[in-house]
């Protein structure tokens, strides 16, 4: 596939995110007015800054596709430390993304390792999820490769952006609901 | 219940100033700076647990890591610490009117992160003087003319 196209994927993946999370607070908030006109004027500059920022990197394509292992890793990683040592997920992400944070320390020449934290931090993302939304492991299993592939694919795009891994993983951890709500 | 709403805005403020700091001016990087301020302050009320009320021990950890995902933007996209603190706020205002959204959904206090910022990156965009073209750089030359 061109990368082009990945990136405009990619980019509209994002945005569709985005776009789901504030008309869903739009929605939850429609009866307080002071709030959803707020939450508009976000929806409002948020559009502002798509349109004219740069936001798609021609220099950047795809990431590698051990990413998928490293995410899967985070949110399995993350969801036991949570649920088994009673930590609470802030604590678990932290411990988990700062030990994550040190791996190209092992060896700084190595591609695959310097990919590790961004990875698995953003697989401490899909960990997170609640009991409610998350049940299971393979919840957290699916999540995570389907969140892996979006990072894959969206290497090109949000680059440096603080919270471009968030929105991935709540893109992720909310498309196995919607798919696992599609099936049961 | 107003001073909790204020200290949860603060704390949002500092987790992303914070993180901010330790990713740009201390070069750890981005995951180590969110991560390690989330280990601290997700370690200590772990710790600590009645230092404070309960509503505060269970928020503000939640609210301080989000506030650290604003904390990782590069250097390169916002070098202003106002603008970090202008995300910080934003951030905090998504969390304090929708936090039973949080409750469930990994990656959403890393989405309402986002939109802080896209949300902020606009107002350099809106607020920027317009290029000043020939035709009104003539325009001002024959008004001086006149006088």
């Amino acid at each position: 596939m061109k990368p082009k196209i990945i990136r405009i994927i990619s980019f509209s993946l994002i945005a569709f995110f985005h776009l789901i999370f504030l008309v869903a607070l739009i929605l939850e908030k429609k009866n307080a007015f002071p709030i959803s006109f707020l939450l508009i004027l976000f929806l409002f500059l948020t559009t502002v800054t798509y349109y004219k920022a740069p936001l798609i990197h021609e220099e950047h394509f795809i990431e590698d596709f051990i990413a998928i292992v490293f995410v899967t890793l985070g949110a399995i990683s993350t969801y036991s430390v949570t649920h088994y040592l009673k930590t609470g997920p802030v604590l678990a992400a932290g411990i988990i993304g700062t030990m994550a944070s040190f791996i190209p320390t092992i060896n700084r020449e190595s591609r695959l390792f310097k990919l590790a934290p961004a990875s698995i931090y953003c697989g401490c993302f899909v960990g997170m999820s609640h009991h409610d939304v998350a049940p299971n492991y393979s919840f957290i299993i699916i999540a995570g490769v389907i969140t892996g592939l979006f990072m894959v694919i969206s290497k090109g795009v949000f680059h440096g952006f603080g919270g471009k891994l968030g929105t991935i993983a709540f893109g992720g951890v909310a498309f196995t609901s919607f798919l696992l709500f599609l099936l049961y | 219940m107003f001073i909790e709403k204020l200290i949860i805005v603060c704390f949002g403020i500092i987790g992303a100033l914070l993180t901010y700091i330790i990713n740009t001016k201390l070069k750890q990087g981005p995951v180590r700076a969110s991560a390690l301020s989330a280990l601290l302050v997700g370690g200590f009320f772990y710790l600590f647990p009645s230092v404070l009320s309960e509503h505060l021990t269970n928020n503000i950890p939640v609210v301080f890591i989000g506030g650290s995902f604003i904390g990782m933007v590069s250097s390169r996209i916002i070098s202003n610490y106002w603008l970090i603190t202008f995300s910080g706020i934003i951030f905090s205002f998504f969390y304090i009117n929708t936090s039973d959204f949080f409750n469930g959904y990994g990656g959403a206090l890393g989405t309402a992160a986002c939109i802080s910022i896209l949300a902020t990156l606009s107002i350099p965009i809106l607020t920027k003087k317009r290029k000043v073209t020939n035709g009104i750089l003539i325009l001002r030359k024959l008004l001086y003319r006149k006088k």
